[in-house]
């Protein structure tokens, strides 16, 4: 006797007794009466609903489980047939099946039951057939097993997202799919993911395939803030927003306007949060009826939005580094610059692409180490090998330039540099770069080439510059001229200022006596000047070391300013001649002064090869000679003993200083400076300088 | 002494500029120009000078040829191509002659070496003024003729220009094609634009206006002083 039909049989048979003697019957009863209430508590307690329903599908008992499953009341449900709650087109099939079911053989299916309040929930049903005692009746058991349903659902559709992800599909396509699972999970849900634009405080379409195109046009770009809706205030907030009803709350006051057209009702918005808790976007469920989540619900929402953060991140993440690899190679192939990794237990290479252009290999060989000793110059594999050995044995990184000997027998300079990388699993490797040089090293060749002579043409300079500024007296001259004539003349503006200030009128006395206070003024700081010029020009005391002169001559020769072209300037030097006491300086001065003058006769020249002409010679071993000598305008003899006299000069620019003072200087030496003219043109200078051992010559 | 030019309008008061890296030289020209009645403005360097907005009426510069950055004659370079008519004094300490000669090539008034004669350099301020004086007149004269002429509508120009061939109304009207009578209305209404007595005077106009530049009257501008200094 199953459990079921004794609650029907019991009652029948209860009236039966009733004519036994009341205690007799109550006794008899017993047994039946406790097993009734303990079968109806059980029906009452159970956790499964229970529908008992006729072969038509009318209901006719149901426990108070069915009630809360579907949400009617029992009185309503008695009133319902079985269908009703599942779907119209499910009526013929149910009837079918109840018409066909052998009793005693169970049928188990999963429905979808539609709750009062339109919610759909998923359910295990096992429908059973009674026919004992003159019944024939259904009885069916429903499990509510939603959530297991949804949390399978939920995890093939991660698994789904994760390969897509994985797979580096584009972000649009992985949050569309999250967006369909979310609406497969939750019934008449739409939902919406927004990204957050990085820098800015604006929320852009991520995807919404079941939003109105309009909507999300109107949305587009909306800024976050604390009172923005439901997604704009999630984002500005960080927390999650759930607004029940759109058309009440203060969040969507800006906004209703935009969303009750559409039917939108209630919006519940969760943050997207990247891994370090920076707002990436929202995630957000609307529905055409206002109403708040379950918990179930809202755990599956947090479950979907982080699947979205692992979405973004991902592909932002490989966007990234698609970027910068391509940045990379850019770089690499504008800084010939190429990486290459050395794993030296395995001996695996890998290189980058300019690695295999520098080494002049083509992509598709496999890199080795035997590719790259078959390019290394022959000269320089000793010292690559040795290199190598040091990093195998334990060095932590090297640094080389060696060269490369390519196939068509050029030469490329090579920079390359690695180090071991900290404890890998696959044992020792190196990672490097290697640049390619070869311009470098030319450009440095050329630099350290041009650095030198920069540095002695900076010496000469220096040298002619210090010769130069004691020779060229009309530099000076100027100078002193342009010094005492300032105080000069405003000494003597000044005083015919004041003269015409008292010739007025009305004097201005005031005027005037400012104008000879100043005359008194200047009149000191012009004394002043010539005090500074007079120090200026005190000699230095000599400083005598032991000359070469024909050193001096070709210094001179150098600095000379000749251009080949207005004159040839011819040295006769003498093998082994004896050095000289002088002071250098001085001397420079004297042949700088010689040469010159005999370049300025050159001047006017045009009808004959003008040449200046630097003989030396030395005399025993007592003295050594030094002659100058030009094919120039030449002097007429009489005036060869006058050329030496201070002031006087041929040139209608010179002071006449140069010669009177080489004079002096090499009599200051104990020799002799004089002239001749020549016998064809121009005109010979000489002078004397005595050795150690010799005296005035 | 006849002058064909006529003063349009008042000038302001001369002002002689001078520039010298010195000091007391500074001191004491300031002293002297100053005690003949003249206004004057000192400046140590060209680069002050240049910075320096030009005020109306005549001017001249006296100017040393050896000055710190920009030197004399690099200054008297640059005012020149820049168009500038002040004329240019040189005192300077030490001139040499290749020097002399550049400067007065250039289109200095005098060049005058330290010490000089008091008298000497007055003089030459002196004639500048009156130069640039001359020089200002004119173009005020240029400008009041090219303002005029903005005045007359294109047909009055193509009239006058016929007028001044000597062409009579007949036979302009036949060039035209119009009739003596608006001819003559025209005619007459360039001769009173134009303020031009006679026949004869409406000729120099039009010669005036083809040969001078349509300046404008200097206006102190801060932020042009080179354009604006083209004007003087």
């Amino acid at each position: 006797m199953s459990d079921n039909t004794c609650m029907v049989e019991t009652a029948a048979g209860a009236g039966a007794v009733s004519q036994i003697e009341p205690e007799r019957r109550q006794r008899r009863l017993e047994p039946y009466q406790q097993r009734l209430e303990w079968i109806e508590s059980l029906f009452t307690q159970m956790a499964d609903a229970v529908f008992v329903a006729g072969l038509d599908g009318q209901i006719i008992d149901v426990n108070p489980a069915a009630c809360a499953l579907l949400g009617y009341e029992k009185q309503e449900l008695l009133r319902m047939r079985v269908w009703d709650f599942v779907s119209s087109a499910a009526r013929d099939e149910i009837l079918g099946l109840f018409s066909t079911m052998n009793p005693g053989a169970p049928v188990a299916v999963q429905r979808t039951y539609r709750c009062k309040n339109g919610e759909q929930k998923i359910v295990e049903v096992r429908q059973t057939r009674d026919d004992h005692g003159g019944r024939d009746l259904i009885v069916i058991s429903s499990r509510d097993i939603t959530e297991a349903a949804r949390t399978r659902a939920l995890l093939a559709g991660e698994r789904r997202l994760l390969e897509m992800v994985a797979k580096g599909g584009p972000l649009g396509d992985i949050l569309t799919a999250l967006c369909r699972l979310s609406e497969e999970l939750c019934s008449r849900s739409i939902t919406s993911i927004l990204l957050l634009e990085p820098g800015t405080r604006q929320l852009w379409h991520g995807a919404a395939p079941s939003l109105p195109r309009e909507y999300i046009e109107a949305i587009n770009g909306g800024v976050i803030g604390p009172s923005a809706g439901s997604c704009g205030t999630a984002a500005y907030r960080g927390e999650p927003v759930i607004v029940c009803d759109i058309a009440s709350d203060p969040l969507w006051k800006d906004y209703r306007n935009l969303a009750l057209p559409f039917g939108l009702r209630a919006c519940w918005s969760m943050p997207i949060f990247s891994t370090d808790r920076k707002v990436l976007g929202t995630f957000a469920i609307y529905f055409r009826e206002p109403g708040s989540p379950t918990r179930p619900l809202r755990e599956m929402i947090e479950r979907l939005a982080d699947l979205a953060s692992i979405g973004i991140e991902r592909t932002r993440a490989q966007e990234d580094l698609r970027r910068n690899e391509a940045y990379l190679a850019e770089a690499q192939r504008a800084s010939l610059t190429g990486s290459f990794g050395w794993n030296v237990s395995s001996g695996k290479l890998f290189w980058t692409d300019e690695t295999f252009r520098i080494l002049g290999y083509d992509r598709t060989i496999e890199p080795s180490l035997e590719a790259i000793f078959n390019r290394i110059h022959p000269d320089d594999i000793a010292l690559v090998k040795q290199i190598l050995n040091r990093g195998t044995n334990g060095e932590e990184s090297f640094d080389i330039e060696h060269r490369l000997l390519m196939p068509d027998g050029s030469v490329k300079h090579v920079h390359a540099v690695g180090h071991a990388t900290i404890g890998g699993p696959h044992g020792r490797e190196f990672v490097g770069a290697v640049t390619e040089v070869t311009e470098h090293h030319r450009a440095r060749a050329a630099l350290e080439r041009a650095l030198s002579d920069l540095k002695k043409s900076e010496e000469a300079r220096a040298e002619l510059a210090r010769a130069a500024r004691m020779t060229t007296m009309g530099e000076l001259a100027a100078s002193i001229a342009h010094e005492v004539n300032q105080p000069l003349t405003a000494v003597v503006t000044n005083a015919n200022a004041a003269l015409r200030w008292l010739d007025r009128a009305t004097p201005d006395l005031h005027e005037a006596r400012q104008a000879v206070q100043r005359i008194v003024r200047d009149g000191i700081r012009g004394s002043e000047v010539i005090g500074r010029i007079r120090a200026l020009m005190k000699r230095e005391p000599p400083q005598r070391t032991l000359l070469n002169v024909n050193e001096l001559v070709q210094e001179i020769a150098r600095l000379a300013p000749v251009a080949p072209a207005e004159a040839a300037l011819q040295l006769e030097l003498a093998g082994a001649l004896p050095v000289v006491p002088a002071d250098r300086v001085q001397l420079q001065q004297v042949l700088l002064n010689l040469v010159t003058n005999a370049l300025d006769a050159l001047n006017t020249v045009c009808d004959r090869p003008r040449v200046v002409r630097i003989e030396t010679k030395s005399v025993g071993n007592d003295a050594v000679l030094v002659t100058v000598r030009d094919t120039g305008v030449g002097l007429p003899p009489e005036k060869m003993e006058q050329l030496f006299n201070p002031f006087f000069t041929t040139k209608p620019d010179g002071l006449g200083m140069g010669l009177s003072i080489s004079r002096s200087i090499v009599e200051g030496h104990g020799g002799r400076l004089w002239a001749e003219p020549n016998d064809a043109h121009g005109a010979t200078f000489r002078f004397t300088l005595p050795t150690e051992k010799g005296g005035v010559t | 002494m006849n002058r064909a030019v006529h003063r349009v309008e008042k000038q302001a008061d001369p002002t002689v500029f001078v520039v010298d890296d010195d000091v007391s030289v500074r001191n004491a020209l300031n002293s002297l120009i100053r005690s003949v009645g003249l206004r004057v403005e000192m400046f140590a360097s060209a680069k002050d000078f240049l910075g320096r907005k030009m005020p109306d009426g005549p001017a001249c510069l006296v100017l040393d040829v050896r000055l710190p950055g920009l030197s004399g004659l690099e200054l008297q370079r640059e005012l020149a191509a820049a168009n500038s008519q002040l004329p240019i004094i040189f005192i300077t300490a030490h001139g040499d002659i290749p020097m002399t000669v550049r400067a007065m090539k250039a289109g200095a008034i005098e060049f005058l070496s330290k010490p000089f004669r008091d008298q000497d350099l007055l003089d030459a301020i002196h004639q500048a003024i009156e130069r640039h004086a001359d020089t200002l007149a004119l173009r005020a004269v240029a400008a009041d003729l090219h303002r005029r002429y903005e005045t007359l509508t294109a047909r009055e120009r193509e009239v006058m220009r016929l007028v001044i061939r000597g062409l009579p109304n007949k036979q302009i009207a036949e060039a035209l094609g119009t009739s003596e009578v608006t001819v003559k209305i025209q005619r007459s209404q360039v001769m009173h634009k134009m303020r031009a007595e006679s026949l004869p005077a409406l000729v120099r106009m039009s010669e005036k206006l083809e040969t001078t530049e349509p300046f404008d009257v200097p206006v102190p501008n801060a932020q042009d002083a080179r354009r604006h200094r083209s004007a003087l």
